[in-house]
């Protein structure tokens, strides 16, 4: 059987990134499961835990690009998660009592750096306001629940973050005016 | 094309020709509201064309008529705002997504010319408008994936990739299919999300279409798109919205697993198309003498040729083959509307006899029945309902892990046929042939599909393995049946 080609030649492409993609998951995996089966073996506090998020922040950040809605924004916010699930890991199995402050602090810088991205090109990044509109919403909603719940100690961190994210949601449904309501028909559309 | 040509071109021109050009690209700028750097490129779009209609002596005022600013609308002049869901078929092709897999399938034309980019190009620019969902984005929201409207020059690439590679739609305004070109071939990639072959055979129709117009050849047909009709409501309708809920037996959409051909997983995937060119008359002729349809006799066809590509000598083999529910109900949707059904037969049954041709033809008859599928339909629609409120990143963790798994252990082929392909006379003499490819899977080392074009059916096989048994075992059994074949193919992507 002979094939007549019609098809161009393709230049060999590089495996590099696929190998390395490839040997990353392999290599961090093995740590985390190593790191696991060692902090439980030796007992005391669960520093694997960070060492395991760690390195899925890394992947998740650096190595597993997005296949949809990967842009600068999205990015940030998931920064902005990631780091933040980082922090309340440390606070809670390592060193405590200082996350309460510090976890809105980089939401709220989280915030800025998003809102700055936002409203410097906005007619193309109005097209990728779902992960800062979902990061306005949980961080107003962390912030009230937050307040409520610590009403006697100063929370000025958290106040902050609240106040900054309903700016940042307020001049962004301003800037929109009614197309907002066509983009929250988009993002909570069941259909 | 430089700014320097497009210069050199304008400076040619006579006075008066200057300023109907002048006039000309002020109508333009009317029309198109891109951002500066796209707006450009569009622009020189038009120069490219219009240089060619001038080395090929076409006056300018013909050139212009035929690239006729109106024909761009208004698509270039407003902004984005439109979203479209996901039709329920389409779902799960942005959930089963993994790095280098993506559901594509390729659409392609061969003409008896080579192809003209700078005119290929201008048919895309006014083509693109015409088909609405398909200048689109796929973009995420709380609970499902939707495509957002985008405006943007939808660009045509000369070929120089592996057929079917999967599309970079991660970006702002990122394309969800591409139109490249290679000598005198025309292909359109689609991702799934976008269309089934249905769909996307109307594009490719309108497109070329509108290419042979741009070089003086109109032709009308109800299968073509007039693309300076305004997109109706009933070509961008999910059809799974008409479809009643009723109690109905619950279809398993989970299946026992089937046996995988042999020979290793390809690097590279796919790591070759093959071509199968075949006499239709001759083939439908055949599968009459075997009491068949085409299908079905090419279905048992590949069932042999899978026996002797793999040491398995019990169990079953199973071949998905989809089914365009537009034949039970009319519908002029160019998104998704199709399901499949999955025809088994155990390896000791495969003999090339009568009754495997009897048993194939039965479980088509049945598999792809109007009960079948509506049932199928229905029960889609039940789990897609069910989902409707689980959030979109749970969905995805679970779909990634068990689409990939399941799918590709239930079947070990698919086959799809799309049948008989006609064009408007005074385009088909001018068109040699087509065919469609089915993009990789994950794990299943061939897949087959079926075109029909002015007596030639072109049966393609999209490889993942190098192990050449599959297809030189079809094309014997082929052969043995005393169908001659042209093939043709890509090399081999593999080291």
């Amino acid at each position: 059987m002979k094939i007549k080609e019609i098809y161009p030649k393709v230049e060999k492409k590089v495996e590099l990134i696929k190998h390395l993609y490839s040997a990353a998951r392999f290599t961090f995996i093995f740590v985390s499961i190593i790191c696991l089966v060692l902090n439980l073996i030796t007992g005391g506090k669960l520093w694997s835990l960070l060492v395991i998020w760690s390195l899925w922040l890394i992947w998740d950040q650096f190595i597993a690009i997005d296949l949809v809605d990967y842009n600068r924004m999205s990015q940030i916010v998931k920064l902005v998660f990631n780091s933040s699930i980082l922090l309340i890991i440390i606070d809670r199995f390592i060193i405590s009592g200082w996350a309460i402050e510090v976890v809105p602090i980089v939401c709220f810088g989280g915030i800025i750096v998003i809102g700055i991205l936002l409203f410097s090109d906005f007619e193309i990044q109005k097209h990728n306001t779902f992960p800062v509109i979902i990061i306005c919403l949980l961080c107003i909603i962390s912030a009230i629940i937050g307040l409520s719940v610590w009403k006697e100690e100063t929370r000025w961190a958290l106040a902050l973050m609240g106040t900054f994210a309903s700016i940042l949601l307020f001049a962004y449904i301003s800037k929109q005016g009614i197309e907002f309501i066509n983009e929250l028909k988009k993002i909570f559309s069941t259909k | 094309m430089s700014i320097d040509n497009c210069k050199l071109f304008v400076d040619n021109l006579s006075t008066d020709n200057k300023l109907i050009l002048e006039d000309f690209f002020n109508n333009f700028d009317r029309h198109c509201d891109l951002e500066k750097k796209e707006k450009q490129l569009l622009k020189e779009d038009f120069y490219n064309a219009l240089i060619y209609y001038n080395l090929l002596g076409i006056s300018l005022k013909k050139s212009l008529k035929l690239l006729d600013i109106n024909n761009l609308g208004g698509f270039y002049s407003r902004p984005s705002m439109v979203f479209y869901p996901l039709d329920d078929a389409a779902k799960i092709y942005p959930l089963s997504m993994k790095k280098g897999y993506m559901a594509v399938f390729r659409l392609s034309m061969y003409l008896k010319e080579n192809v003209i980019p700078e005119i290929l190009q201008m048919a895309l620019t006014f083509t693109i408008k015409r088909f609405p969902t398909f200048a689109v984005t796929v973009k995420k929201g709380f609970f499902w994936h939707h495509l957002d409207s985008t405006k943007r020059r939808y660009c045509v690439n000369i070929e120089n990739d592996i057929p079917c590679q999967s599309l970079k739609i991660s970006l702002s305004g990122s394309q969800t299919f591409r139109v490249i070109y290679y000598n005198n071939r025309i292909s359109v990639e689609f991702f799934h999300i976008l269309t089934d072959g249905t769909g996307g055979m109307i594009f490719l129709k309108t497109l070329v279409s509108e290419y042979f117009r741009l070089l003086g050849i109109s032709s009308k047909s109800k299968d073509i798109l007039k693309i300076n009709d305004l997109p109706n409501e009933k070509e961008i309708a999910n059809e799974f919205d008409k479809i009643k809920l009723k109690n109905t037996p619950s279809n398993k959409f989970l299946d026992k697993f089937a046996n995988q051909i042999g020979g290793k997983l390809s690097k590279h995937s796919p790591c070759q198309i093959i071509h199968f060119k075949m006499n239709s008359e001759l083939l439908k002729l055949k599968s009459k003498e075997k009491n068949s349809t085409i299908t079905a006799y090419i279905l048992s066809k590949i069932f042999l040729a899978m026996k002797h590509s793999s040491d398995y000598i019990k169990g079953e083999y199973n071949i998905q083959v989809p089914v365009n529910i537009r034949k039970y109900y009319p519908s002029k949707t160019i998104r998704n509307f199709s399901m499949y059904c999955g025809i088994r037969m155990p390896i000791n049954e495969i003999k090339n006899n009568n009754t495997m041709y009897k048993n194939i033809s039965k479980q088509l008859i049945e598999k792809a029945s109007f009960e079948s599928m509506n049932n199928m339909l229905i029960n889609t629609k039940k789990m897609i309902n069910g989902l409707k409120y689980v959030p979109l990143f749970i969905k995805t963790l679970a779909a990634k892990s068990l689409y990939g798994f399941f799918e590709d252990r239930i079947f070990t082929s698919k086959l799809s046929n799309i049948g008989v392909i006609t064009m408007p006379e005074n385009l088909e003499k001018h068109i040699e042939s087509m065919d469609i490819i089915l993009g990789p899977s994950q794990k299943i080392k061939v897949c087959c599909s079926l075109v029909t074009f002015n007596n030639v059916t072109t049966l393609t096989i999209t490889k993942t393995t190098i192990d050449p048994s599959f297809e030189e075992n079809l094309y014997k059994y082929l052969n043995e049946d005393g169908i001659d074949i042209i093939v043709e193919g890509s090399p081999l992507y593999e080291d």
